[in-house]
């Protein structure tokens, strides 16, 4: 453009030069000089000057304004030889030379032209039009025309300059379109772009109008304080910026704050060059509103951060590792996991290594799936820690990829599934003893609804033959209120379960499928869904054995309390039933002896007195055989006793008896045990009895010792009386066992037996070690802890 | 044996007893031979009852001095007999002797619970009995001193 500017000025210098030259040749002809070797000499000049002028010169003359004369520049841009041209009429030239668009135009010109020349005008005449050369090039051209003038006035002669102005026509409509599409340009960018000079801004496109609220009369206005757009903080570097610009000097683009009429604060980063407009020096400036972009820094620098504290705060171990599998990265649970001081003892490691050798070809396929996949779950592998023991971990590999989208490494979440393995082991155990409990365990194990009547949800085999179906499966959907023989007993049984949530040994009769009756034990628990007791789990046992085994157990109780009831009354019976009516006898007899003794001959009163002995003897028999019943019947509860104080009691019972036979009785000292020790009193008393009772002829020396004997306590109480033969030993321990005649020695021969039986109730044994003539010791045993009845 | 002269009233004496037998052996052997003993005798707890409040065929019948117990017996049996005299202000303080076949001890306990006296099991030899009976009939009579009923 420049280069056009330059070459229009000096094509205007070198015409103004021409045309005072041919002033001054016109001048000299019209002063009549008259000097042809002047004129000649002043043509000769003219031709020279004419003849290299830069420019085409074509010389018209006469009414069809032939051309008379023609320079070389002229010829070149027409592309014609100057013969060609000369003698041709403006016409010819016109429709021969002339671009056809701009040949009206060019007609109506010279028609005004020609007009104002007749009207004396000697103005010069400028046109822009196109030629057609003769080689077929369009060509632009400029045309100045001048007439010759003479005395002040026009003459025919028309000095007609064409300047070749293609190249700058050209230069013009790039320039044209270049502006255009600056303006396209600026107009769609997403950046604001302004041009400003001297605080005022020339241009500011679209963008700007939206951005800052301003429309672009209000930007062009005189007086718009373009700093005023300007954030305070932001205008001292920005004006330092454009003085710099104004000094020629390039600056680097800034990064400042902008305020919109609305007042809202843009971040923007400023990029300015300094150029000519419209013959100006201004400023293009590009603002890129990097608000969002600030934001969106903001938000990843605090994704970043959330990111790091969810790693670094992760109950999970975390490995990142390169694609070939060695970790970059690692939290600090994965340290402790591994067992290590610090972080840094993972770097560096190959992630492969730290797997159990037998489990890296699988490690090695499933990372090649994440690659592929981008991420696997849930792989469980054993890991080794730092100490070499291995650990199961669950593990979650995601790949990860670079800016660009590349795979560039991954990323690997690690839990301890140690615990959660051995639960699930413990579970799966668990459920598997449940499974083998269920199908083998002689109870039947059912889930049925809780409805009134109700319906079997499942049931196992046991179930199944309790009722008497072939199998588990028949039974489902049965109407359980059915299965009972009393169905009131089933709204019982359900309204226990919804008041406790669970009913224990709930005892029924139910009905097998079949209609016979059994026993039933059932246990369930209420299982609720979404708050409402929804179905029941329960299991059923088979109680009918147990129930019969109950009521026989209840019979034979009743048997034995009817038993022991007629005991007692047996007892009462004889106490008194029996005895009342021998009293009667006696008595009677005795009266009859009273009143009528002396009537009575010798043998009548002996046989009277046989009858009343007998009589007594029978009383005493049911007396004795009372007593012995009720060792068992009657016996106390066991209590703490010291034997030597019942047996000192015994002995003070007897005491008349031991004075009577001049007797000795001691004793050595006796445990403290667990005992009914009026039992024992009367063992120890009836032992003494039977020694004093048989005793030979020196004075008796009894004495009672004890002695621990194992778990047991073993008593003894020996004599130096009249002895027996062994063989007797077993025998006098019989229910009125007597080795001696009833008129030898007194007694029924109960006491011995009671002894027995008082052993025998406290867990002991009895029995006696003896030679005739050489004394006897009767031995009995006490267990240490109570024998307990 | 404590005698305090011939001149005196006669000890009334009410005899409960429904056996027969003992009935007889009583008034025979212990009471009859006593002068100055007067024995009445029921068989059962109403009958006693009725004499005791002299009703019925009783009516006018003496207040006794002592009154000889059985335990078994028809309509009231013996302890029902020791509880209503005992609890029937008028007839409280009068001495009870049970006289019985039973030497039960329930039978013994109960009976002094319920206020008996002295509680005697018949002996089977006759003169053991006679001997037992007059001792406890001659103490409650003539040895203690009773508040006046």
């Amino acid at each position: 453009m420049k280069d056009v500017e330059k070459s229009k000025e000096e094509i205007t210098k070198d015409l103004a030069a021409a045309r005072a030259r041919i002033r001054g040749l016109e001048e000299a002809a019209a002063g009549r000089q008259g000097l042809e070797e002047a004129l000649r000499e002043s043509e000769e000049r003219f031709r020279m000057l004419a003849e290299n002028f830069r420019e085409a010169l074509v010389i018209y003359e006469g009414e069809g304004d032939e051309i008379v004369y023609v320079n070389p520049m002229a010829t070149e841009l027409f592309g014609l030889a100057r013969a060609d041209l000369l003698g041709a009429g403006f016409d010819d030239i016109m429709f021969k030379y002339i671009y056809e668009g701009d040949r009206t135009y060019l007609i109506e010109a010279k028609t005004k032209a020609d007009v104002a020349r007749s009207a004396g005008s000697v103005e010069a005449i400028n046109l822009d039009f196109r030629i057609r050369r003769a080689d077929g090039a369009l060509r632009w051209v400029n045309l100045t025309s001048y007439p010759a003038v003479v005395g002040g006035k026009p003459t025919s002669k028309l000095y007609v300059i064409f300047s070749d102005v293609t190249e700058r026509k050209q230069a013009e409509r790039a320039l044209r379109e270049s502006e255009e599409k600056f303006r396209n340009l600026a107009e769609e960018s997403p950046n604001m772009i302004f041009i400003n000079t001297k605080g005022r801004i020339l241009y500011a496109n679209k963008k700007c109008e939206e951005v800052m609220g301003y429309t672009r009369e209000e930007f062009y206005a005189r007086g718009f304080d373009f700093f005023a757009l300007i954030a305070p903080e932001s205008r001292d570097i920005t004006k330092r910026n454009f003085a710099a610009h104004s000094q020629g000097e390039e600056v680097l683009p800034l990064e400042y704050s902008l305020i919109t009429r609305t007042g809202d604060k843009i971040e923007a980063v400023l990029t300015t060059k300094l150029i000519t407009y419209e013959g100006e020096s201004a400023i293009l400036g590009i603002v890129t509103d990097i608000t969002e972009r600030k934001r969106a820094e903001v938000a990843v620098r605090a994704s970043e951060e959330r990111y790091r504290r969810l790693v670094e705060t992760s109950p999970d171990a975390i490995v990142q590792t390169d694609l070939e599998g060695k970790i970059v990265a690692v939290n600090r649970q994965a340290a402790l996991l591994y067992g290590a001081e610090d972080t840094a003892e993972l770097i560096g490691k190959n992630s492969f290594d730290l797997i159990e050798p037998g489990q890296r070809g699988l490690a090695r396929e499933k990372m090649r799936e994440v690659f592929e996949k981008g991420a696997a779950d849930g792989i469980e592998y054993r890991l080794s820690r730092k100490d070499g023991t291995y650990y199961e971990a669950g593990v979650s590999t995601s790949l990860i990829r670079d800016g660009e989208g590349n795979p560039s490494g991954f990323i690997g979440v690690i839990r301890d599934v140690t615990e959660r393995a051995r639960a699930l082991k413990t579970l799966q155990e668990s459920e598997e003893r449940y499974r083998t409990l269920q199908a083998n365990i002689p109870v039947g194990v059912y889930r049925s609804t809780v409805d009134p009547g109700g319906r079997v949800i499942s049931a196992n085999p046991v179930l199944a033959r309790m009722f008497g179906f072939e199998a588990a499966g028949a039974m489902i959907g049965k109407r359980v209120a059915g299965f009972y023989a009393d169905p009131a007993a089933r709204a019982e049984f359900l309204g226990a379960l919804a008041a406790d949530g669970a009913v224990t040994d709930y005892e029924v009769r139910l009905r097998r499928n079949d209609g016979a009756e059994f026993w039933g034990s059932l246990s369930a628990r209420a299982v609720y869904a979404e708050g409402k007791l929804a179905f029941l789990d329960g299991i059923l046992e088979d109680v009918t054995e147990r129930k019969r085994a109950e009521e026989k157990l209840k019979e034979t109780a009743e048997e034995l309390s009817r038993s022991n009831r007629e005991l007692g009354q047996f007892a009462s019976a004889a106490s008194h039933d029996l005895k009342e009516p021998l009293r009667t006898i006696t008595s009677y007899l005795q009266l009859l002896e009273r009143r009528h003794g002396d009537q009575l001959g010798a043998g009548a009163r002996e046989f009277v007195e046989g009858a009343v002995t007998g009589a007594k003897r029978m009383h005493a028999l049911i007396q004795d055989l009372l007593d012995y019943s009720r060792v068992g019947a009657r016996g106390q509860p066991f209590e703490a006793a010291d034997l030597g104080a019942v047996c000192d009691e015994a002995r003070a019972n007897l005491q008349t008896a031991i004075e009577e036979n001049e007797a000795v009785v001691t004793r050595e000292e006796l445990p403290t045990l667990e005992v009914d020790a009026s039992q024992i009193l009367q063992l120890l008393q009836n032992l003494l009895e039977n020694a004093l009772k048989f005793r030979a002829e020196a004075p008796p020396v009894i004495r009672v010792t004890a002695c621990r004997d194992g778990p047991e306590w073993k008593f003894a109480v020996s004599d130096n009386g009249l002895g027996l033969a062994p063989e007797y030993g077993g025998r006098i321990f019989g229910v009125f066992e007597r080795l001696h005649a009833p008129e030898e020695y007194a007694g029924t021969g109960i006491g011995l037996a009671i002894c027995e039986k008082i052993v025998t109730r406290h867990g002991g044994r009895i029995w006696v070690e003896s030679e005739p003539g050489r004394g006897a010791t009767f031995y009995f045993t006490l267990p240490e802890g109570g024998g307990g009845p | 044996m404590i005698a305090r002269g011939g001149s005196r009233k006669p000890v009334e004496i009410l005899l409960v007893e429904d056996n027969p037998y003992d009935k007889r052996l009583t008034e025979e052997t212990v009471l009859a031979s006593q002068a100055d003993y007067n024995v009445a005798v029921v068989g059962d707890g109403v009958e006693a009852m009725e004499y005791l409040r002299g009703e019925g065929r009783h009516a006018g019948a003496p207040r006794p001095a002592i009154i000889i117990l059985d335990l078994k017996m028809p309509r009231m049996d013996g302890f029902e007999l020791l509880s209503r005299v005992r609890n029937d202000r008028s007839l409280k303080l009068i001495p009870i002797v049970v006289l019985t076949t039973s030497g039960s001890k329930t039978d013994v306990l109960r009976a002094y619970d319920l206020g008996a006296n002295c509680y005697i099991t018949k002996p089977i030899d006759l003169h053991e009995l006679v001997d037992v009976v007059k001792m406890a009939v001659e103490f409650w009579t003539k040895a203690v001193e009773l508040p006046e009923g």
